[in-house]
């Protein structure tokens, strides 16, 4: 992995493994978060691409909203994965969902996710929490 | 020909980090894209599109991944070519097709094969 400083955590095992980055919601975080995480999967042969997008999108909601009016905060990122699931969470501290006037996306980050993920999952209070769940799809 | 290297390289980019070729062409521009586009590149893509008039090709096939916020700024600047002066169309990649595939949305840019040197 590339950024040490970034990385709490970092445990691998063939089946198992786990990985904790705390970033700055800053854009170059999006890459720097995909490319992590893409790298812990990197023995295994799973598509990283709807990871990475997965990752890319919920980072950069972060990055675009939970911060606004502030200077940029932090924010948590935990992947694990467990037999062929990855489980991913992604948290903030900033000013919780609410619609943001200034929004330049097309506003279908949270829609791919969805498509994406077994299983989702949004709380904001004090910050705001995404949890995703999904299958690792083999290559090709 | 003019080299963007991603901004804080130190002037070297390694092959994942987004950065744009731009060449004279006959009648025109070729902007060739590298690397990912996403949050982290879509200010300098963004720029260097508005930036430009006339005729412009911008080579999509050369990114290795594309996410909501750099389609975000192509489909501005395909937009944005319809009403003003610039005349913009696409080489297609696979990154922005999947992309589209994904969020199943219907894929409006004008799309082109390699232009003539």
């Amino acid at each position: 992995v590339s950024d040490v400083g970034a990385i709490v955590r970092a445990v691998a095992t063939p089946a198992r493994r786990a990985l904790t980055l705390d970033l700055p919601a800053v854009p170059h975080s999006v890459s720097q978060a995909r490319r992590a995480v893409a790298e812990m999967l990197d023995d295994l042969d799973v598509d990283v691409w709807p990871v990475g997008l997965v990752i890319s999108e919920a980072v950069s909601n972060v990055v675009r909203h939970a911060y606004r009016g502030l200077a940029p905060g932090r924010l948590e990122l935990e992947v694990s994965v467990d037999d062929g699931m990855l489980t991913l969470v992604v948290a903030d501290f900033g000013v919780g969902m609410s619609p943001d006037p200034d929004n330049s996306g097309l506003g279908i980050g949270m829609l791919m996710i969805e498509r994406l993920v077994q299983h989702m999952d949004v709380t904001s209070t004090g910050g705001t929490r995404l949890l995703v769940r999904m299958q690792l799809a083999p290559t090709g | 020909m003019n080299v963007t290297d991603f901004p804080g390289s130190g002037g070297f980019a390694p092959p994942d980090l987004f950065r744009m070729e731009v060449s004279e062409r006959r009648g025109g521009k070729l902007m060739v894209l590298h690397g990912e586009l996403d949050l982290a590149a879509v200010d300098q893509l963004e720029a260097a599109l508005a930036s430009e008039t006339g005729r412009l090709v911008v080579d999509l096939r050369h990114l290795r991944f594309v996410d909501a916020s750099g389609l975000a700024v192509l489909l501005r600047a395909d937009a944005r070519s319809r009403q003003d002066g610039l005349n913009l169309s696409f080489i297609a990649g696979q990154a922005e097709r999947r992309l589209f595939e994904c969020a199943h949305l219907p894929d409006p840019l004008n799309y082109v094969d390699l232009p003539d040197t």
